[in-house]
């Protein structure tokens, strides 16, 4: 089953700008590359985070002819998406390792 | 890409999905095109976005609850929740053509019966006494009204999405909501009594205002 809690939400939006950084990708591609590291995350999940990106203009999204022929939307990140990601990094360094020590401790791992 | 070609290719491209995943986008669609209120290009985008996704999952075997869950109207409201507003000048226009479309209808349907009754039956009268705010109190009741009527389908629409109503009982229901929306309007003209200023206006010059007012719209619509 597909983790779908509100802190998951967070993480997932994290990564998705993440993806979208490095190169400019349309909705399929990114649920793809998601599964390719291993997200489990239901594929149509993706598309209420990306609006949601759009509105708050960390991505842009825009309709254009693929290689392949059909008009798909593609996204890339923008400046404040940028400063977004940032913080996000800083944020996930900051409690990835204490999480992990805590968990450790209680002999979950 | 513009609105009206992203529809006209949604409209193509359905054509490719088998029976239960059309099902399940076709109400999908159209809880996320009743929002009323959000940006058009926005919802045809996300449209057209669903669209070809759950395409690629299909030639893939795989059904759609497999990418936007088993609880479509969950999904669907989720999407809606996320959809920017309509700006405000599409929101105007939204409004106004709405609004001109029905004066026009109805003016348009009020003259056309006695321009012909009159000029090729020679029954009736040419001229119209309008009392001046007796059809302004009119006009603006049957415009509130017209709303509430489209406000009332839209409700329907989205609170029947996704459930298997019987026919019949449909049927019913849009009956009795259609036929209490006409009954208050004809009661509306026939109940405001006429007082104040009345000028004579022929009801040839009424059907040419009412087309006036459909090109008007048109011009709107177009821009």
């Amino acid at each position: 089953m597909a983790i779908r809690s509100q802190l998951y939400k967070g993480i997932l939006e994290g990564c998705i700008l993440a993806i979208i950084s490095r190169q400019t990708v349309y909705g399929y591609e990114l649920s793809i590359k998601l599964e390719e590291q291993g997200l489990e995350v239901s594929e149509g999940s993706i598309y209420p985070i990306l609006l949601r990106l759009q509105k708050e203009k960390l991505i842009a999204g825009e309709m254009r002819k693929s290689v392949s022929g059909p008009n798909r939307k593609y996204y890339t990140l923008t400046e404040s998406g940028n400063v977004a990601l940032k913080l996000f990094k800083q944020n996930w360094e900051m409690i990835k390792s204490p999480v992990d020590q805590l968990l450790k401790e209680d002999g979950e791992f | 890409m513009h609105v009206k070609d992203l529809i006209e290719e949604n409209n193509q491209k359905r054509k490719q999905l088998n029976d239960e995943n059309l099902y399940y986008y076709e109400e999908m669609l159209v809880y996320i095109r009743l929002s009323y209120d959000k940006s058009e290009q926005a919802t045809e985008e996300i449209l057209t976005e669903l669209l070809d996704h759950l395409l690629i999952a299909q030639d893939q075997g795989r059904p759609a609850e497999d990418i936007f869950s088993d609880n479509p109207k969950q999904y669907a409201y989720e999407i809606v929740g996320e959809l920017p507003k309509m700006v405000t000048k599409e929101r105007i226009t939204f409004v106004s053509t709405g609004i001109l479309s029905f004066l026009a209808a109805l003016i348009f349907a009020s003259s056309i019966i006695r321009v012909v009754l009159f000029y090729i039956f020679g029954i009736g009268e040419a001229l119209r006494t309008t009392y001046l705010p007796s059809i302004l109190i009119q006009g603006v009741l049957s415009v509130l009204l017209a709303l509430l009527f489209i406000w009332l389908c839209v409700q329907y629409l989205r609170w029947s999405a996704f459930k298997k109503i019987h026919k019949v009982k449909e049927f019913f229901i849009l009956w009795l909501v259609s036929t209490i929306s006409i009954s208050t309007l004809f009661a509306v003209f026939f109940l405001i009594p006429d007082f104040g200023i009345a000028i004579n206006i022929p009801y040839w010059v009424l059907l040419i205002a009412s087309l006036g007012l459909f090109l008007i719209n048109w011009r709107l619509i177009k821009k």
